[in-house]
């Protein structure tokens, strides 16, 4: 209950016309993210921080969460209408959304994925709402100790369930470390790996890293690329059959579930909760048959998943502070940027901001609901631009993005390595999202893992001692043994990914 | 792609090694408890274990990486046109501060569309006087982000 008063008074905050206005624009640019291929949430989100600069920071988290979600809807209407996902949480949604809109429903694909997203956005965000307060409160009684278990149980979890090979996972977690270590000490104050470069004195900057290993290295690798053929849109009957209605309910609650679940665990990823919706959906069907050939519950479902994750993957950014994916690493970048430490105390230090960001999913959820409709056939026209124009203007925001932080042109240049060494860690199939998580993990690692032993006078034995961080810290261990042991349980759903 | 994962093995190790080097110069303890050494220590000998692994894995077992026999880097027009945006974006880097955002994002618009073999000239104009002029007066004077200028003052 003391969760629904909050989120009235965060109804408040966030419908103030400036609020709603940062909503409107971070739905429409997500959405234009989303449709662009090429360019993922992740490096969106990233490459959009500089415009937020000067609002405030509750219209400026507000955007970019809206940015975030919007990424999410705009990523089916190229599934649906090229059969290219405009991110990769819309792989599955290629399946039957392309076919049926081979078959001239392109209306309905597009209509059941923008209401589908619209209730998994919104049932993830009521669960936000009530699970936050508890969760964070619990989290209030967490003392250094806990906090570097539940980091590492955080990051050993994005290890587990990235890319194809362990040990590769697990280095691309030591690197980001490594790089969150380049300059001062924190506690100590002492500079360290800077290599006598006084840039690297303040740290290798997130964001031109984030720029770096996501945006410009998906351009180049959209380089390489050529686009699909666009189908013209029918946008008549939006809604489905008579004979598809219960079974697309059904699709829809049930990828709520699953999304909303998978989005609590760090690491899952947007693509396994609509993979998994997908294959629960062609189990459960009398008609399995179907899939593969314009069935709507293969959109619905997926859909649903991939909103209701989106959402759900808030709760451990604002309950416990650990981002559980790169884009969501970069929302919290932002979250720092703007002075912000997200995690149970922002609850008490910013409630108003904290509820108000809560409170504008909804709302960004329904502008999306009425803008993606009847807008679908604007989208589509996107798609039109040649790849020279958009690879250059979205050029053009990186390098305004990372120049931006500092005013320092040498961001830029470590935007651009960074973006030429993701090109190649993509390319040969290693994972960056632990690099990136771990990157913005790893001064409150370090720092809690110090303070820990400062502590206990230099002993590991406290771990024993606090069965909270203990249980925290069995649960990657039983995920690794997990892998080790059964390593056949996972590869399946990995090489589902990858495909 | 075998060769490629040797070669990144190598290069990674060769990096934790010299982190463990500088780690182990910073103090790994003093009087106050673990120093600013200890944490990016055990970081690097994690990571050099790692290497160890992966490069094992990868001449012993090369089905362990599971990655496809496929080049890293593109051939003919593809690499081209990677090519042309890296050099494109380090010669507008280069160029940034000397002759500010507005002229260097002109021509590195127009250069890079026309590498990237746009050849309608009127529209390679339009955007790049758009992206460069247009760009700088929307963040500096609307959204207050200070771009840079050149010592001419544009």
């Amino acid at each position: 209950m003391e969760g629904f008063f909050h989120l009235m008074d965060g109804f408040a905050g966030a419908a103030t016309p400036g609020n709603l206005l940062y909503a409107l624009i971070g739905c429409v640019l997500g959405t234009l993210i989303g449709v662009l291929p090429g360019l993922g949430p992740a490096a969106g989100t990233a490459i959009l921080i500089p415009i937020t600069f000067n609002l405030d920071p509750t219209g400026a988290i507000i955007m970019l969460c809206a940015i975030y979600y919007g990424a999410m809807y705009g990523g089916t209407i190229t599934s649906v209408l090229i059969n290219v996902p405009g991110e990769a949480a819309s792989v599955i949604t290629c399946i039957d959304g392309h076919q049926m809109a081979r078959q001239g429903r392109a209306g309905s694909a597009l209509a059941i994925a923008a209401v589908g997203s619209f209730v998994g956005g919104c049932a993830a965000t009521i669960a936000l709402a009530i699970v936050a307060i508890p969760l964070a409160q619990f989290a209030l009684g967490f003392g250094p100790v806990e906090f570097f278990a539940l980091m590492v149980m955080g990051l050993c979890l994005v290890v587990g369930m990235a890319g194809k090979n362990l040990a590769a996972a697990l280095l691309m977690t030591v690197l980001g470390l490594l790089l969150a270590m380049i300059g001062i000490d924190p506690v100590r104050g002492a500079p360290r790996f800077t290599g006598g470069i006084p840039e690297f004195f303040d740290g290798v900057g997130f964001i031109p890293v984030a720029m770096g290993l996501f945006g410009i290295a998906e351009l180049l690798i959209a380089a390489e690329q050529k686009q699909g053929h666009i189908v013209k849109a029918t946008l008549t009957n939006l809604w489905p059959k008579g004979d598809e209605i219960k079974p697309t309910i059904m699709a829809i609650i049930r990828g709520t579930g699953i999304g909303f679940v998978l989005g609590l665990i760090p690491g899952v990823g947007a693509v396994i909760p609509t993979f998994m919706s997908y294959v629960a959906e062609k189990r459960l069907s009398k008609h399995p048959e179907r899939f593969g050939k314009g069935a709507i519950e293969g959109v619905a479902g997926p859909e649903t998943a991939n909103n209701a994750y989106a959402n759900a993957s808030m709760i451990p950014l604002f309950a416990l502070g650990v981002p559980s994916s790169p884009t969501i690493a970069v929302l919290m970048g932002a979250f720092i940027i703007n002075g912000l430490t997200p995690g149970p105390f922002l609850f008490q230090e910013r409630p108003d901001l904290v509820w108000a960001v809560i409170a504008s999913f909804f709302i960004g959820n329904l502008m999306l609901l009425a803008l993606n409709l009847p807008l679908v056939g604007l989208w589509a026209k996107l798609l039109r631009i040649p790849f020279s124009y958009l690879c250059t203007g979205v050029l053009i925001f990186c390098i305004i993005g990372s120049y931006s932080l500092k005013q320092s042109v040498f961001d830029i240049w470590v935007m651009l390595g960074f973006g030429l060494i993701g090109y190649v860690l993509r390319k040969m199939e290693f994972p960056l999202a632990p690099a990136i998580l771990a990157m913005i993990l790893g001064p409150m690692m370090e720092k809690s893992l110090r303070t820990t032993l400062e502590i206990s006078g230099g002993s590991f034995m406290i771990f024993f001692d606090r069965p909270v961080a203990l249980g925290l810290l069995a649960v990657p261990l039983i995920v690794f043994a997990f892998l080790i042991l059964r390593p056949k349980a996972l590869s399946q759903l990995r090489e589902a990914e990858a495909d | 792609m075998r060769r490629g994962w040797q070669i990144t093995s190598v290069i990674l190790l060769l990096i934790c090694f010299g982190t463990l080097w500088e780690a182990h110069n910073l103090a790994l303890f003093d009087r106050l408890g673990p120093g600013p050494g200890f944490f990016p220590f055990w970081l690097a000998l994690l990571g050099a274990i790692l290497c160890g692994v992966i490069l094992y894995q990868v001449t012993r077992n090369p089905a362990d990486t599971s990655v496809e026999d496929n080049g890293i880097f593109p051939r003919g027009a593809a690499a081209r046109s990677a090519a042309s945006i890296l050099i494109a974006a380090a010669i507008a880097t280069a160029l940034l501060d000397v002759l500010g955002f507005r002229i260097t994002i002109m021509l590195f618009s127009a250069g890079l569309l026309i590498a990237l073999d746009e050849r309608r000239w009127w529209l390679i104009a339009v955007f790049s006087v758009v992206a460069g002029f247009g760009l700088f007066h929307v963040f500096n004077n609307w959204l207050d982000v200070l771009l840079p200028v050149s010592e001419m003052g544009i």
